[in-house]
């Protein structure tokens, strides 16, 4: 009896583990059509309205997003404090710190960085043009990330599964 | 605590990169209150401008990356949300102080849509001079306000003697509306005036002086009308539009002093509706208000 109850505890959390895997790129793809509709909000909001950044920001801060909410909610609370510091920083930094808990990878992390570097800097129109560039970037990363969960995902739970009753049969 | 107050130089100096800000900060004392503009060109080091003259700061060139920093904090990190502004070509800070931007024009069909790409940023200190025009409205409007034009060459305080008449104006309860096309004259920032304008001021900001003088006498009914740099017929012709209506005018005009003034053909339609010609003269160092009646009758 003992032995069936660590069978399956063991295939369990191995197969768990496989899961946990597959979720991690559903959990990237989701990031990524987040930010890819924040995205698309700043444009329309620079573009139409011509918003100020630090109230777009509060704006994306307090919508309920689970992927990209956190991160503008942490760009917010450090465009609060007047510091001399610019938007480009405040903005990376907000991203490399509350960017990977939300699910974002190196690769998006960079190019969502780069787009720091020229918002609320230029006028609309070209802000809106290296928005596009951005968006397009990101849709690449995220076919990828697509293509992966695709191939890979199946296989890390499979992997999971397979692991998990290979140990059973060695132990046994 | 107490907060120390800064000077204005200091107060300008908000927009400035942490390397230039140091470099501002360190200046004595005395030159940073002496202060009129700080001008910062690419590939040169930044200058302080005071007394008519220019003088560099001993620190490192300025680079496009520092103007475009420069840019972005004045705008609060949003550039797009200034674009009427920096359309015209400079950018108005808290306090009241200005940059004027110049660079690579951007032009559409034509039309001047600003400065693409930045190659020198002159950041104006704004010194408001509380009572400088005090004489000048009292001898000028005796219980009534009258219409006065304000003549000098550029940087001799036309600006801050037309923004003293306004208080002044306002001040004995006269409602003034401030064509201000230029936003020189109140400076809005987030529509509030970086500079006081007393009371009973209505600002209408970066549009043409003919629109603008139309729309405050239709929507404000000002007993004054306060409009800086009267330099075109169009403008001539708002001045014309204003007195119509049965409104005084303050105005200013580049010319060397009256006589310069009567020579010029954009300003000869002005002669009968102005009463009075203020001149502002330089006489060793100091600036000197001279009134002149230009109506027969009109008290000296």
């Amino acid at each position: 009896m003992l032995k069936l109850l660590g069978a399956i505890l063991i295939i369990g959390a191995s197969g768990a583990l496989g899961l946990s895997a597959r979720q991690g790129l559903r959990m990237r793809i989701a990031a990524i059509d987040s930010f890819l509709k924040a995205l698309s909000r700043i444009e329309s909001e620079i573009t139409y309205r011509l918003t100020p950044c630090d109230e777009l920001i509060a704006l994306l801060a307090g919508e309920n997003d689970p992927y990209a909410a956190p991160v503008f909610q942490d760009m917010a609370e450090r465009l609060t404090h007047n510091d001399g510091l610019s938007l480009s920083y405040k903005w990376s930094r907000a991203l490399r710190e509350a960017g990977p808990a939300c699910g974002l990878r190196e690769e998006e992390l960079g190019i969502l960085c780069d787009a720091g570097s020229f918002l609320g800097r230029y006028d609309s129109e070209q802000q809106r043009h290296s928005l596009r560039l951005t968006a397009a970037r990101l849709s690449a990363v995220r076919d990828e990330a697509a293509e992966d969960l695709k191939t890979k995902g199946g296989l890390y739970r499979a992997c999971g599964l397979t692991l998990g009753i290979l140990a059973v049969i060695v132990l046994l | 605590m107490n907060e120390v107050k800064k000077l204005p130089l200091q107060e300008a100096a908000n927009c400035l990169t942490p390397a230039l800000r140091l470099a501002v900060d360190r200046l004595p004392e005395q030159t940073a209150r002496a202060a009129e503009e700080l001008r910062l060109r690419v590939g040169q080091p930044p200058a302080l401008s005071y007394g008519g003259q220019e003088t560099a700061l001993q620190t490192a060139a300025v680079t496009a990356a520092d103007l475009r920093e420069i840019v972005a904090r004045a705008a609060r990190d949003s550039v797009h949300s200034y674009a009427d502004s920096l359309r015209q070509g400079f950018l108005t800070l808290s306090g009241g102080h200005r940059i004027g931007i110049c660079g690579t024009a951007k032009v559409e069909n034509g039309n001047f849509e600003g400065v693409r790409q930045f190659g020198a940023l002159n950041i104006r200190i704004a010194k408001p001079v509380f009572g400088c025009a005090r004489g000048v409205y009292e001898q000028c409007c005796r219980g009534e306000p009258s219409s006065l034009v304000v003549l000098s060459p550029p940087g001799r305080g036309k600006t801050t003697l037309l923004r003293d008449l306004i208080r002044c104006a306002a001040a004995s309860g006269a409602r003034v509306g401030v064509a201000d096309e230029r936003g020189e004259l109140a400076a809005l920032r987030d529509g509030a005036p970086q500079f006081d304008l007393g009371g009973p001021a209505d600002v209408l900001e970066l549009c043409g002086k003919q629109d603008a003088v139309m729309h405050l006498i239709k929507t404000m009914s000002p007993r004054i009308v306060a409009l800086d740099e009267i330099t075109s017929a169009k403008d001539a012709a708002a001045v014309g539009y204003a007195a119509n209506c049965g409104v005084e005018i303050f105005a200013t005009a580049h010319a060397l002093g009256l006589e310069d003034f009567r020579r010029r053909t954009v300003y000869r339609p002005l002669l009968s509706i102005f009463q009075y010609a203020v001149e502002i003269a330089l006489e060793e160092g100091e600036r000197i208000c001279r009134v002149h009646p230009l109506k027969e009758g009109a008290p000296c």
